[in-house]
């Protein structure tokens, strides 16, 4: 945006609304667009539709839009709201507080009460009386589902984006010409109060964390996809469902997440790739064949979505509390490999590498997301590219022996229904050939092969492009250690505040060497964690890193940037 | 293709007790993959057992197998059809493998029609964990666990099957090798689901062959139509699992084609 824009922008809030300069911090020569909007109501009520409709249409005039989706555990009612925020710069998380509130219901206006600022531009249901606030027309014009029209219309006026810029979307949806209706007459009923304009081409899609982990793994050469349904893991489900013929794949929905993990077994060891889907109940539930796959030698990916536990915890919140979980879940001794991605870039990629690092070594991997990273929505830019690697095979030569000895521990793999092979893999100890052996000789020899193969393991991958991401501040002596999904709020404010940023990509087998590499010369080293007994810090501490500060959330909800900022604050 | 008369034992060491019902089960098995071997080769065969006694079949014979987990053959066996529907996948599992530890996945695999077979050793007991009572034992059994009489009636696992969308049933009795072949035979060949419980007496801890010596009597020497449902079911029903005596029926209970899961996934 040129300066005289912004400056005309500038006069024309400040005007209205008396908006602070403050709220739009000035950069080089122009200043960043970078607004919040909430839009709450009833469950049911169209707000999570609404919310990616707005956000499509902002990325097609090029902006960065990110949004958090909050919603409880039920169908119908309740107070569900997603957070848009949206930038002429690359963001990934949203703030606290907002400069729109759409309040489609009386609840909203209550829950989103402490989330305003003095400058926040409220717009509420017309049947609700709240001083200061712009009313709309959502519950006559619009009942049900149709409302996500009717704020979409509404926030489009208010933003001074043009009617046509949004039709696409509505002309897109079941029952386009009632929608459309709504859709219009919910536009004229307001008056813009914002410029927003477009700024350039498209800069991305608007995608989720759960998309690209389906997407990555389609590409990384998946067969088969099982899983039980559990949130947030399942939209992965509900998309792999909806694309299989596009894909070439199969989806299926077993009893329950013992004979998911053991299906996928099944399929893996026929030839197939296979991965399966949960959250961290469910992933109990899988941790006795995930010892077999380390047993059996099965390669497996499975993808863990955590969300705020113990138990059935807060079903649709996210945290970081099943990571130590992952590391060690299983019984006795066998190598695995963790990734944890933090936005939808990393989820393709190593949700495609976790596909072939699984195949290679014969491992299970899982693939560590949690509810923010997979449910909400960023602005991405996917290259996809398949790559799918052969996995060490049979060379036919003499006699086949599922588990033959070789220097990296890796057998060469061959399947059932081959001519002259007989494909023998098994839970108990075993000899070469797979058949259950007991003496102290080859339980301890096989025991060694799966250590060898491990080291295998940790030497290709912490030599690999996936271990340790480093952004922020080059400057060495202030350091945030994070990992996962706290990637986007970490890295949108850290540089500002000149920290720099270690964040593993790789859980195990741990990159530490790495790690403590970059952090030479710190002073000030905080971790930043979604876990209450601070899981993070106990593995760094394992691996000889030991943290100044550890900075904790664990009500179910991310880390806000702003809230951030202001914990942060404290340490500059 | 050309039959080749294969061994088809490992060599591993047996570890069966002598005249255990498992022996004649194995042999059945073996018998009927030979006869089958002119229209199936051998690599197509996968043998997927689940934790027991019954589960060292896996050890002896040379075909393809997964040796899974306790209760959990039949989900493995449903992956490796799912990733090649060419295989011919028999499961083995025990009565307290399948019928306590897994017996949701024998319910569902029942309900989708997953073109697999399972033969289940069901020797009334846990043997390899040194006697305890299992879900079809006797009312009063006493094992290990249950010193003073099992509390519990033992369930009818064939009427299961029956309600739960099986559309091949059938029960076999280790004592009867050719007639068990002959079942096992048409269940490999069967469309879809194939089950059979197969009444095997354990010599260490529930003896049962002359319960079955005097009891047992072929369906088919009485005429009985498979095709009929309510007829199955009642055939079912004639035998409770729980008395000493009254008469057994052996043989394929119900077959009915229906479309497999398979097919139905696409």
């Amino acid at each position: 945006m040129k300066f005289f824009g912004a400056y005309t922008y500038l006069s024309i809030v400040r005007f209205l609304y008396g908006l602070s300069v403050k709220e739009l911090y000035f950069k080089g020569k122009g200043f960043v667009m970078d607004l919040s909007i909430i839009i709450g109501g009833k469950a049911g009520a169209g707000i999570k539709e609404a919310g990616r409709m707005l956000a499509k249409v902002l990325t097609k005039m090029g902006y960065h839009v990110f949004v958090y989706v909050d919603y409880p555990s039920l169908i119908r009612g309740g107070h569900n709201f997603v957070t848009i925020r949206f930038s002429e710069e690359k963001i990934s998380s949203v703030k606290k507080k907002a400069d729109i509130i759409v309040a489609t219901d009386g609840r909203s206006i209550k829950a989103h009460k402490y989330d305003a600022k003095d400058s926040t531009v409220w717009i509420i249901n017309e049947k609700e009386r709240f001083d200061g606030a712009i009313r709309a027309p959502f519950k006559e014009v619009a009942p049900g589902f149709f409302k996500s029209s009717s704020i979409l219309g509404v926030l489009l006026r208010i933003l001074g984006i043009p009617l046509d810029e949004g039709l696409p979307l509505i002309m897109s949806l079941p029952q386009k010409e009632k929608n459309e209706s709504i859709y219009r007459e919910a536009y004229k009923s307001v008056r813009e109060i914002f410029k927003v304009k477009k700024i350039k081409e498209k800069v991305g899609d608007v995608i989720t964390g759960n998309e690209a982990i389906a997407l990555g793994a389609v590409d990384g050469g998946l067969d088969v996809y099982i899983a039980y349904p559990m949130t947030p893991a399942s939209p992965v489900l509900h998309y792999l469902a909806k694309h299989k013929s596009d894909f070439g794949i199969k989806v299926v929905q077993p009893e329950n997440e013992i004979a998911v993990i053991n299906m996928a077994l099944g399929v893996s060891y026929a030839g197939k790739r296979s991965m399966v889907g949960t959250s961290g109940g469910g992933f109990a539930l899988m941790t006795e064949a995930l010892s077999l796959s380390g047993m059996a030698e099965i390669p497996l990916v499975i993808y863990e979505a955590q969300r705020a536990g113990p138990s059935t915890g807060v079903p649709t919140y996210t945290a970081q509390s099943d990571l130590l979980f992952s590391l060690f879940a299983g019984h006795g001794d066998f190598p695995r490999v963790v990734f944890a991605p933090g936005d939808p870039q990393e989820a393709y990629l190593l949700a495609r590498v976790s596909l072939n690092i699984a195949w290679k070594f014969q491992v299970p991997v899982i693939l560590l997301g949690d509810k923010h990273v997979g449910e909400s929505l960023y602005t991405v830019r996917l290259e996809r590219n398949r790559e799918v690697e052969e996995p060490k095979l049979w060379d036919g030569k003499g006699e086949y022996g599922r588990y033959r000895f070789s220097e990296d521990g890796v057998s060469p793999l061959a399947f059932p229904g081959e001519e002259g092979v007989v494909v023998k893999v098994s839970s108990y100890e075993h000899d070469e050939r797979g058949i259950t052996v007991e003496d102290a000789l080859s339980v301890k020899k096989m025991q060694e092969k799966r250590l060898k193969k491990g080291k295998f393991i940790k030497k290709h991958l912490l030599n690999s492009n996936y271990t340790v991401s480093i952004s922020g501040e080059k400057n060495p002596e202030k350091v945030i250690l994070t990992w996962g999904s706290n990637k986007g709020v970490v890295e949108d404010i850290a540089g500002k505040l000149g920290f720099k940023v270690i964040r593993p990509l790789l859980l195990e087998p741990f990159p530490s060497e790495r790690i403590k590499r970059e952090l030479e010369g710190a002073k000030l080293i905080l971790s930043i964690e979604c876990s209450s007994s601070g899981q993070f810090v106990k593995l760094l501490n394992m691996n000889g890193i030991y943290p100044t500060d550890c900075i904790k959330k664990y009500d179910g909800r991310p880390f806000f940037s702003d809230e951030l900022e202001e914990i942060l604050g404290e340490y500059v | 293709m050309k039959a080749v008369k294969k061994s088809l034992y490992t060599g591993a060491e047996i570890t069966w007790c002598r005249l255990c019902g498992n022996f004649n089960i194995m042999s059945a098995f073996g018998w009927a993959v030979q006869e089958l071997a002119e229209e199936i080769p051998y690599e197509n065969f996968v043998m997927v057992s689940g934790i027991g006694c019954h589960g060292k079949i896996v050890d002896y014979i040379d075909l393809n197998s997964f040796y899974s987990l306790h209760g959990r053959a039949l989900p493995t066996a449903t992956g490796i059809k799912l990733a090649n529907p060419e295989l011919k996948v028999i499961c083995f599992v025990g009565d307290g493998d399948i019928y306590a530890e897994g017996i949701s996945h024998l319910i569902f695999s029942a309900k989708r029609n997953t073109d697999i077979t399972v033969i289940v050793h069901n020797n009334r007991a846990y043997s390899l964990t040194t006697g305890q009572f299992a879900p079809t034992s006797p009312a009063g059994f006493k094992g290990k666990s249950t010193p003073y009489g099992s509390p519990e009636d033992p369930l009818n696992p064939l009427t299961l099957m029956l309600s739960s969308g099986a559309t091949f049933v059938a029960r076999g009795y280790a004592g009867l090798v050719d007639h068990l072949k002959n079942i096992i035979k048409e269940a490999i060949i069967h469309k879809g689901f194939s089950f059979i419980d197969v009444l095997q007496p354990c010599v260490a801890f529930y003896n049962t062959y002359e319960l079955y010596n005097n009891n047992v009597y072929r369906l088919e020497d009485e005429g009985h139509d498979p095709t009929d449902y309510e007829l199955a079911l009642s055939k079912a029903k004639e035998w409770d699992y729980n008395t000493e005596g009254g008469r057994i029926g052996i043989g394929i209970f119900y077959k009915v084609s229906k479309q497999t899961f398979e097919e139905r996934i696409g």
